[in-house]
């Protein structure tokens, strides 16, 4: 189970990654991005689970005493979750670049912006 | 062409290490020594019935502060740089109304998906959810309210309020933390009470609400100021 | 001396501050983020003195009331001390010479600027490698917001310079938080000390977990054929934030692949 969320997740960094390298368009890059995100917070959930075991939540269905033996591991939950947060910042700071560089030059193609050095 | 064609390469790579990794992964029989020692001891020591959210909010609660300062950082930004060229419309035109079945939707689910939201980051130490999920619930509630109707005006300074007063509560309570309890971000500033009682967990509820409410904010502003700027 | 974990904590909490006040009063915010940056360095300098002259120990300092594997301690030792203080000074002096655009974008321009001190700080004080890359994250996004936010008449070549810097450092992130996770993995822990000694290469994985980590942290610090990357930023932004990009941020990062060699083995 793991290995199937594990390599779906990959599988879209990969996609995520060729998006974001090789489109123009801005937005499409962003688009990209995003999906690359999404897969490394796949990977990230991956990576925590034991087959078998359930949440690690203390309720009846998992008394106190057999916490240890009954749950999966919460790190990689716990991680997972600021790893999302920060993409969705970092993802509305590119927005804003986009709108500025739209409002600067009037288009959303990469290639226009030629004063780079590479 | 070229450029196209070393891309390919260049991921090819990558996806060969992606490939070694996924193979020689081997899921654990048992928990390792860090999450063991979470599994046994949330309880005595924290107190909180989901042991995700001790782990968010006392164990590794400077990451958490940490991220809340990343979204601060985020819509403060967004918020600034944006508002510059909202200042200058005085007329903008008026957009293409909303469909009436979006319109009266939204007049039932709005306060519905607030409740959600503000149920999922209250309950945060007992069930799934938290101040992050139950605050981008509440910013759904918005979104929601800002497609259907566009011209929909919020309050900026009482968003932007909102998100500091909450965020200066947060780092006072992890101030208090290092005098009334073991350091900083700890929650025993409060008592502990009874594993699965609402009032449990010692600050935790607080702190997981103020995370929800400024979580919230935060995205509401995010989303109205970017809402605005469909004008161009 | 005073407690490291007030640099962190003080310069958040001003940071939230300035987001309260009223957008008039900026002589007001420029004085508060005067206070504070002067108020980290105050803090770092009480710690090298300590440490240079009374030859003092390096301190752990735990969070949370729990020890270190299982919550986020952070040291103040005497390459700290002087890490931190070089980066403070720096943020110090740039609030000095920016003055003028300071005052002209307002109070949460100020607000960046300190919270991209403080995470260059960050980087330095934690013994942890997820907060590492936390404060990592800050960084990045507080220089473009810093390059966006200083940006005058539509600058394009800054925000193409600042965009890139922005996706190429999500690149980056994408293979850190990848090698962290991998990594945390195969020892069963996130904290340096704890990862330190570990034998990578025997380890399922770990050898690749590892490398990548490596390999992000030194991507960040823009060496000599990487460097092509943030060049566009030093040139095009504003130059007392080129101050901070180039100084600060590299002091800062090659400190954290320091770190990474020690969870490596120091052979």
């Amino acid at each position: 189970m793991a290995y199937v969320v594990m390599a779906t997740g990959f599988c879209l960094i990969l996609i995520g990654l060729y998006g974001s390298l090789s489109n123009r368009n801005l937005m499409r890059m962003i688009v990209a991005f995003t999906v690359a995100d999404t897969g490394v917070n796949l990977v990230i959930v991956a990576v925590g689970y034991m087959s078998g075991r359930t949440a690690p939540i203390l309720d009846a269905a998992v008394p106190v005493a057999e916490a240890a033996a009954r749950i999966i591991d919460p790190v990689p939950q716990a991680l997972v979750l600021t790893a999302i947060v920060i993409g969705v910042g970092v993802t509305a700071l590119m927005l804003a670049y986009v709108y500025k560089l739209y409002e600067a030059k009037r288009t959303l193609d990469i290639g226009k912006f030629t004063e780079l050095k590479w | 062409m070229i450029k196209r064609f070393a891309i390919l390469v260049m991921l090819l790579a990558v996806a060969a290490v992606f490939a070694t990794l996924t193979l020689s992964y081997q899921p654990d029989a048992e928990l390792n020594q860090t999450a063991r020692y979470y599994a046994e001891r949330t309880a005595s020591e924290v107190g909180s019935a989901n042991i995700v959210t001790a782990i968010v909010v006392t164990y590794r609660g400077l990451d958490t502060l940490g991220e809340v300062t990343v979204l601060f950082l985020a819509s403060s930004i967004v918020g600034l740089l944006l508002a510059r060229g909202r200042n200058a419309k005085l007329n903008p035109a008026k957009p293409l109304p909303a469909s009436e079945l979006l319109v009266t939707g939204s007049r039932l689910l709005t306060p519905l998906v607030m409740l959600l939201g503000v149920y999922v980051f209250v309950n945060g130490h007992l069930t799934p959810g938290g101040g992050f999920q139950g605050g981008s619930i509440l910013a759904s509630g918005v979104l929601l309210m800002l497609l259907a109707d566009p011209l929909k005006h919020f309050s900026h300074h009482l968003i932007s309020a909102l998100e500091s007063i909450a965020g200066l509560f947060y780092v006072a309570i992890g101030v208090l933390g290092i005098f009334l309890a073991g350091g900083f971000l700890d929650n025993r500033i409060l008592p502990i009470g009874e594993l699965g009682a609402l009032f449990s967990a010692g600050a935790i509820p607080l702190i997981y609400s103020l995370i929800g409410l400024k979580v919230g904010a935060e995205f509401s502003s995010i989303l109205a100021n970017l809402s605005a700027t469909e004008e161009l | 001396m005073v407690s490291a974990l007030y640099i962190i904590a003080v310069a958040m909490a001003a940071a939230f501050f300035l987001g309260l006040l009223k957008d008039d009063k900026r002589g007001l915010a420029f004085i508060v983020t005067l206070a504070t940056l002067a108020f980290m360095s105050w803090v770092s300098a009480g710690w090298l003195w300590a440490f240079v002259a009374n030859a003092a120990q390096p301190v752990e300092i735990f969070t949370a009331g729990a020890q270190p594997p299982f919550a986020i301690n952070l040291r103040m030792g005497l390459a700290e001390a002087a890490l931190t203080l070089l980066i403070n000074l720096t943020g110090l002096l740039s609030a000095i010479y920016l003055k003028d655009t300071l005052l002209r974008l307002g109070h949460r321009a100020m607000a960046v600027l300190i919270i991209a001190t403080m995470a260059l700080c960050g980087i330095i004080l934690t013994r942890d490698i997820f907060n590492l890359f936390v404060f990592f994250e800050l960084t990045a996004i507080a220089t473009g917001g810093l390059i966006l936010l200083a940006d005058e008449n539509d600058n394009a070549r800054a925000l193409s310079a600042g965009f890139k810097y922005l996706i190429v450092s999500q690149v980056i992130s994408v293979f850190l938080l990848l090698g962290i996770l991998f990594a945390y993995h195969v020892t069963g822990t996130l904290n340096i000390d704890g990862m330190n000694g570990t034998q990578w290469a025997l380890l399922n994985g770990g050898a690749i977990a590892f490398f990548m980590m490596f390999i992000a942290v030194i991507a960040e610090l823009k060496p000599f054929p990487a460097n092509g990357w943030a060049l566009d930023i030093y040139e095009s932004a504003h130059p007392a934030f080129s101050a901070i990009f180039s100084a600060a941020s590299s002091a800062a990062t090659i400190f954290a692949l320091d770190k990474l060699l020690l969870v490596g083995g120091a052979d």
